[in-house]
């Protein structure tokens, strides 16, 4: 609101220019990939921006490359406690002119033109030089004269980072978009007001939004009465989850307001534990396909998406967001059928003892029940209330389901969210994390070895379970190297297949975030792609008071 | 011998009188057995499998078929109270009376022989009212779950019981203090009265002094102390539970139908309403028929 990027995702995730003139894509010839020794691989990405001619920060000074050359000297300056990975791969940052840069990266990188990606901390826009500069200059000739690393950080902390002029008290924070800021409270509300010379405000720009409190209720039923009674004008998204959401929309159409939900682009997930020299795991067999099958054939997952989150939400079957481009909708779907996961498992020599629960003898002559430990974040109602119904899905075909929650501390520390490989746990953990390649390119279902967690590798890498794919890895290893298009999609499709067939993670639902906002508040959307508040501000008006609907 | 075999009896007699004369105990002990017997009998009585989600029936009111309505899964929310009276009942009523012993024993040992045992048990007493209960109970719960710790090794020995008996000894860990406390202010002024010294002087031991003169006479306090315990062990059970170490589906209890139900306060009260009622109905009865103990046994209110 504040601050505007040089692009943004509108709510389908396609990208829309904010302080650019453009977005730079290889058709309008900003974007190049070029393969210097012509051996067939790309060698540097070139990304071209030209800035908005009428873009100018709130305090009347233009919006400069120099501005955008300053914060990535800032961000990748030794000194200046940021992440360093995306910096890391800019090789070279040239100012053309006032309003035209070019952003050079090594090798490919597919992601240049998303927001974000200009060298900076990700999802920190640019900020003014004329404002920063001398404080940024004055602060590292000071930590440079300490040897100190810790004294050099506090003096950098002190002299740059928290003197960010970022209370009321400290002055006005000097943004570049359609808000200005006005006031905070800390704890209690952050006060905004119109930017009337913002570029991209529409027509009548007196008809819409003028000012904007934003309030923090940390109180979820009190948040959820606020908006029933009309306290708040909107929420946010994230703010409400989906059962909340799920609740408020009983009383949305007496008490005037909407109810969103925009589509998922987390997915709730099961993770299983494949490391079959695990005694347990070898005992259940979950490193067999077939296993994991008759799981998702056993849940009912479309009922549950259906009638406990009101069809709000989508069953997520692939490890990319079912409206994205590279979505393969040919891919194997596990609809619910007890059925099938029955005779998978009397396949797999299962068969149901008096309680009704599976056993089978081991190759030793033991006797195993398929007692499967099921573990997620304790407290977390909208989790729990999915794993009871699953738990009694996996009840209906024989499988016993052992609840063994923790807090989500304990849940994701490392020895335990990671620690699958000795045995942390040793059925399936619940939990959500972004879809892929939507947003970044770290492709997390990396089957590759260096990418599983044990205790040798220091317990790193994202592939909790410990699947492992020949095929998948070398596509992997394609996909990250192929810019985005055709061929691209072709290999994303591929790696659908073997996801689907092979299934190392059960998908749940594409999970999405309710918002709210009351009736004949106008354009007020959320996009899930962007981290920022929510996107166009400047388009937000009441009906009443004469703004147009944009029809979003 | 036999004359004060006789003697007892008749006491017992004229106590048993005075307990049935306060109406509200005797209704309360009607209640209580109802809901154990209802708790005992809960698999011959429920109308429906309390574990069974019907996602056509979710969030239904009260209705002849489902007396109490349905949950958030469907299920039916009768046959979940009843269920959950199993657990509740057991780990309030067992709770309180260890908790109740332990700071008894202590408050009594405390508070008659004074001196550095009194500073030792009442110190330790201080430190365990001040420290913060929930960093505790993460820790513990951690300890409980991680597999080899001599805690959770301790507990695995009890099978499926285990999980009810690290509830219960949670719970009793955090609520002996004030029960401690209170003893040994009683006792602090018993052992001054005349039939204190007498016995003393009698030259009765320090254990028969405690336990057949002292305790009796501080039995108000402690039967108070205990019925106010058990509602307080039902509310703790449901916040373990919202820590990720009490009770775990499929199991069930008030306490943990009572958090879930905040939730969905808003589109289906009842499922705050039932096991509050039962929690509520539970507590005041242990309260009354707290109080009818408490007059018939006061060997002071014996007229």
């Amino acid at each position: 609101m504040i601050f505007v990027g040089l692009v943004y995702f509108d709510d389908e995730g396609n990208l829309k220019p904010g302080l650019a003139t453009e977005v730079p894509n290889e058709e309008n010839g900003r974007v190049e990939f070029l393969d210097d020794d012509n051996d067939g691989t790309v060698d540097r990405t070139r990304v071209r921006w030209t800035i908005h001619p009428e873009a100018v920060w709130q305090d009347g000074v233009p919006v400069t490359s120099a501005d955008y050359e300053f914060t990535y000297r800032v961000n990748v300056h030794p000194l200046i406690p940021t992440s360093k990975n995306l910096a890391e791969r800019i090789s070279s940052f040239e100012v053309i002119d006032d309003k035209n840069f070019v952003i050079e990266y090594s090798g490919i990188y597919a992601f240049a033109t998303q927001p974000g990606q200009t060298g900076l901390i990700q999802n920190v826009e640019a900020q003014p030089k004329h404002v920063w500069e001398p404080l940024f200059e004055a602060a590292i000739a000071a930590a440079e004269r300490l040897d100190d690393p810790e004294a050099q950080a506090e003096v950098i902390r002190q002299k740059f980072i928290a003197a960010a002029p970022a209370t009321s008290e400290l002055g006005p924070v000097v943004g570049n978009g359609a808000f200005i800021f006005k006031e905070w409270q800390p704890g209690n509300f952050v006060r905004l007001k119109r930017n009337p010379q913002f570029f991209r405000n529409p027509e009548n720009v007196a008809d819409y939004v003028q000012e904007i409190i934003i309030r923090f209720i940390a109180n979820t039923p009190t948040l959820q009465v606020n908006v029933i009674n009309g306290e708040v004008n909107a929420t946010t998204s994230p703010g409400l989850g989906l059962d909340e959401g799920v609740v408020l929309e009983r009383f949305a159409e007496a008490a005037g307001f909407v109810v969103a939900v925009p589509p998922g682009d987390k997915w709730e997930r099961l993770h299983l534990n494949l490391f079959d020299d695990l005694q347990v795991v070898e005992d259940l067999q979950l490193n067999d396909p077939r296993t994991r099958q008759a799981i998702a054939y056993a849940l009912d997952r479309q009922g549950l998406v259906d009638t406990l989150f009101g069809g709000l939400v989508k069953v997520a079957n692939s490890f990319i967001l079912s409206g994205d481009e590279n979505y393969n909708p040919d891919i194997t779907i596990y609809e619910y059928n007890p059925e099938k996961a029955r005779a998978l498992l009397a396949e797999l020599g299962w068969s149901a003892g008096a309680d009704g629960i599976l056993r089978r003898s081991s190759a030793d002559g033991r006797e195993i029940r398929f007692d499967l430990q099921y573990k997620t974040t304790a407290g977390n109602a909208t989790r729990e209330r999915i794993q009871e119904f699953f738990q009694s899905n996996l009840r209906e075909v024989g499988i016993n389901a052992v609840i063994d929650n923790l807090p989500s501390g304990s849940f994701f520390s490392r020895e335990h969210f990671r620690g699958a490989s000795e045995g942390a746990w040793t059925g399936m953990i619940q939990f959500f994390s972004t879809l892929v390649p939507v947003r970044n390119d770290g492709l997390w279902l990396n089957s590759d070895n260096n990418n599983t967690p044990t205790v040798d590798n220091g317990r790193s890498g994202r592939n909790l379970g410990g699947w492992n794919n020949e095929e998948f890895n070398t596509l992997q290893a394609q996909v990250v190297n192929t810019p985005p298009g055709e061929k691209r999609q072709e290999l994303l499709a591929r790696m659908q297949e073997i996801y689907a067939a092979e299934l190392p993670i059960i998908g749940i639902y594409e999970r999405a975030d309710p918002y709210t906002y009351k009736d004949g508040l106008l354009n007020y959307n959320f996009s899930i792609f962007e981290n920022s508040l929510s996107i166009e501000p400047w388009n937000w008006g009441w009906s009443q008071n004469g703004a147009t609907d944009l029809g979003q | 011998m036999i004359s004060t075999t006789a003697a007892s009896t008749a006491q017992q007699r004229r106590g048993l009188k005075r307990f049935l004369r306060h109406r509200l105990a005797s209704l309360s002990i009607v209640v209580i057995v109802l809901l154990v017997l209802s708790a005992i009998f809960a698999a011959q009585l429920v109308p429906f499998d309390y574990r069974q989600p019907n996602l056509l029936e979710l969030f239904l009111p009260p209705s002849i078929t489902h007396w109490f309505g349905s949950d958030d899964l469907g299920r039916d929310v009768l046959s979940r109270v009843l269920y959950g009276g199993r657990v509740s009942l057991l780990v309030g009523i067992l709770a309180a009376l260890v908790s109740t012993t332990v700071g008894t024993a202590l408050g009594v040992i405390s508070g008659y022989f004074g001196g550095w045992v009194d500073n030792l048990i009442m110190r330790f007493t201080d430190i365990m009212l001040s420290v913060p209960t929930l960093p505790i109970l993460i820790v513990v719960g951690a300890l409980l779950k991680e597999s080899g710790t001599p805690l959770a090794e301790f507990f695995a020995r009890f099978g499926a019981a285990k999980n009810i008996l690290a509830i219960i000894s949670i719970i009793v860990l955090f609520s002996w203090m004030s029960t401690a406390r209170l003893i040994r202010a009683e006792i602090l002024s018993l052992k001054e009265r005349d039939f204190a010294q007498a016995a003393l002087a009698l030259g009765a031991r320090a254990p028969r002094i405690m336990f057949s003169h002292l305790v009796p006479n501080a039995l108000a306090i402690i039967i108070v102390q205990a019925t106010l315990g058990v509602g307080r062990a039902i509310l703790i059970e449901s916040g373990l539970s919202f820590l990720g170490f009490g009770i775990q589906s499929p199991d069930v209890s008030w306490g943990t139908m009572l958090s879930r139900a905040q939730q969905y306060f808003l589109i289906a009260p009842w499922l705050a309403f039932f096991p509050g009622l039962m929690i509520f109905l539970t507590v005041l009865s242990f309260n009354y028929i707290g109080d009818g103990l408490r007059d018939a046994l006061d060997p002071r209110s014996r007229a």
